[in-house]
């Protein structure tokens, strides 16, 4: 008992503030480039805006070449390249490359979904008076698919969670890393439950936070 | 005196039916979708030539092409063939900034109201105004000076969903009229609406068609609106643009089967079916008048002249701004040959006369084959 109270004092916060650095880091370039890929991919889709079937289908085939790829296998794939990148995969920044990498089509397909939500009366109004294509997507679009968007961010950043843990597993770091370490390699089991009460409180805060924020902009 | 199809708007904006200056004119638009492999007329060689300052409404049943017509204006629809004409301008080509400056000059309001659910009623309208170039400082008197317009002053900073349908209606008519349009298109604009409301809508479009000149293209399948608002009609079918004219004029001497099914389901009178065994012997005869001839003298007259009974069934009188078509159900009895002269006097007198048959009339159907789009 002594021992898990003192492998949690001595590593706990390190491990958390790696998967919190891994997870922020990959949110952030998900939600910020998947937004984008889709919004490339709403646009070039609604004969409103500017369809373009070329674009529309090689995007589109990116994003699911990528998404396609289950995330440990991506994780194996990507080792070289990080490796290129930053030289030791095996570090925190090593998993947030590999993590961002897959968050970015995911988060695309979740924006890109909640665009599509978007009432196309409502386009048709918008369109009607003669704003620019940005202007719609800032003023009608973007108002309305809020509430998906943000339930997309709390899907996105659960499922980044999790991958996280994935990333532990080849030593990269975070919560997932102690797990496996302390909890299966070495059966302080006392290890592993802790972790596992403090992802399952920390997933539920995350989604209440998110669902708190989704009804604070449906009217 | 319904003028046909294509008669009045040739290549030119010249002349419309009222004869002012064509401010919209549809130069043979067809619009053809392919959807699935399958190719859909929407729009069939549509010509037509809307006046300045007038209300041009397009009636049909559901599926008509009356809405992809409409939105062939502000190009929402681009015409697979013709060409629309604003202000004699060719337009049909338009894209870019120069459409998006068309499109301020044509404000268009929806059956769905169609507004930002998530923004204040005072956002909806400024996002009009952003697109038409307002700067901030202007933004806010017009968003008052437009809610007066429409009559929610105080509903600057509700949600949609805290509104009523007409009141929806309104924020989507103040934002319509956000960057001062010439045009404004109504799709079905108060088919969501009780009839009540509905008067409401149709009272403010009519007065900001006076107040400010606006011309206002409206479609809808509810010849309430039709009699109630509109100068001049089209009435189409299957694509087509099958009958157009003066208002009165057309629904009072419908020339087109698709026209006159429409007048009949909306002018018609029926007796409850279960009463017509009961009715006494004698010729069923519906009668349709325009104007103001009063019948109740020529139906005393008839009767007293020929010796015959006539029993007023049911009456209805419509008006269409200021003219009225009345329709009146009678049971004409009495011998066969009084009852044959009354029958042909009351013919010479209306410029509507129909003889029902009692069977069908008992079965509670109307006697007329109507073509259902």
């Amino acid at each position: 008992m002594d021992s898990t109270w003192q492998i949690l004092h001595d590593n706990l916060g390190k491990a958390l503030a790696d998967t919190a650095y891994m997870v922020v880091v990959a949110t952030v370039i998900g939600v910020v480039l998947g937004t984008l890929i889709a919004l490339l991919l709403y646009v070039t889709e609604n004969r409103l805006f500017t369809p373009h079937a070329g674009v529309n289908t090689v995007v589109g085939f990116i994003v699911n070449a990528i998404r396609s790829l289950p995330f440990l296998i991506l994780m194996v794939v990507l080792i070289p390249l990080v490796q290129l990148l930053i030289g030791d995969p095996y570090t925190p920044t090593g998993g947030a490359i590999s993590l961002s990498i897959a968050a970015v089509p995911f988060f695309a397909r979740v924006a890109e979904s909640a665009f599509s939500e978007v009432d196309p009366g409502l386009l048709e109004a918008a369109v009607s008076t003669g704003a620019t294509i940005p202007q719609i997507i800032v003023g009608a679009v973007f108002p309305q698919a809020l509430p998906s968007f943000i339930r997309g961010v709390v899907l996105t950043v659960i499922s980044l969670i999790g991958y996280s843990a994935m990333v532990g597993t080849i030593g990269a770091g975070g919560i997932g890393d102690m797990a496996i370490q302390y909890g299966y390699n070495r059966y302080e089991t006392g290890v592993l439950v802790a972790i596992v009460v403090i992802l399952i409180a920390l997933v539920q805060v995350i989604q209440w936070v998110g669902d708190w924020a989704a009804r604070r902009v449906t009217h | 005196m319904t003028a046909t199809t294509n008669a009045t708007a040739t290549a030119t904006a010249a002349g419309t039916a009222s004869g002012g200056a064509a401010v919209i004119t549809l130069d043979h638009v067809s619009v053809t979708f392919h959807e699935r492999g399958r190719v859909i007329e929407a729009v069939k060689d549509v010509s037509l030539a809307v006046a300045e300052g007038e209300v041009y409404g397009i009636v049909g049943f559901s599926g008509a092409g009356k809405s992809t017509l409409v939105r062939t204006i502000n190009l929402l629809e681009r015409p697979t063939a013709g060409r629309v004409l604003i202000d004699g301008r060719d337009v049909t080509a338009l894209t870019g900034g120069a459409l998006r400056d068309l499109r301020k000059r044509i404000g268009f309001i929806f059956q769905g109201f169609n507004l930002i659910g998530n923004v204040t009623v005072g956002e909806n309208i400024a996002f009009a105004l952003k697109a038409g170039g307002w700067p901030k400082d202007g933004r806010k008197a017009r968003i008052g000076e437009l809610l007066r317009l429409v009559g929610l002053e105080s509903k600057e900073d509700s949600y949609p969903s805290s509104l009523s349908g007409g009141q929806q209606q309104r924020v989507s008519i103040a934002r319509a009229l956000a960057n001062k349009p010439e045009i404004l298109l109504c799709d079905e604009a108060t088919s969501a609406l009780d009839l009540e409301t509905t008067e409401e809508i149709l009272a403010l479009l009519k007065r900001i068609n006076r107040e400010l000149g606006i011309t206002i293209v409206f479609i809808t399948h509810q010849l309430d609106v039709a009699k109630t608002v509109f100068d001049h009609v089209a009435v189409m079918e299957h694509g087509r643009i099958v009958e157009q004219g003066a208002t009165f004029d057309v629904f009072a001497e419908p020339a087109h089967d698709t026209t006159r099914a429409l007048v009949e389901r909306y002018l018609g009178v029926a007796v409850p079916p279960q009463l017509v065994p009961a009715l006494p012997a004698g010729t069923i005869v519906e009668l349709r008048y325009k104007g103001d001839d009063a019948l109740e003298p020529l139906i005393s007259e008839v009767a007293r002249a020929h010796d015959v009974t006539i029993d007023v069934l049911h009456a209805n009188v419509e008006y269409f701004g200021a003219q009225a078509i009345g329709t009146l159900l009678v049971l004409v009895s009495g011998d066969d040959a009084p009852r044959a002269a009354a029958l042909a006097a009351l013919r010479a007198r209306v410029y509507g006369y129909r003889e029902l048959d009692r069977r069908a009339l008992a079965a509670g159907a109307r006697d007329d084959t109507e073509s259902e789009a």
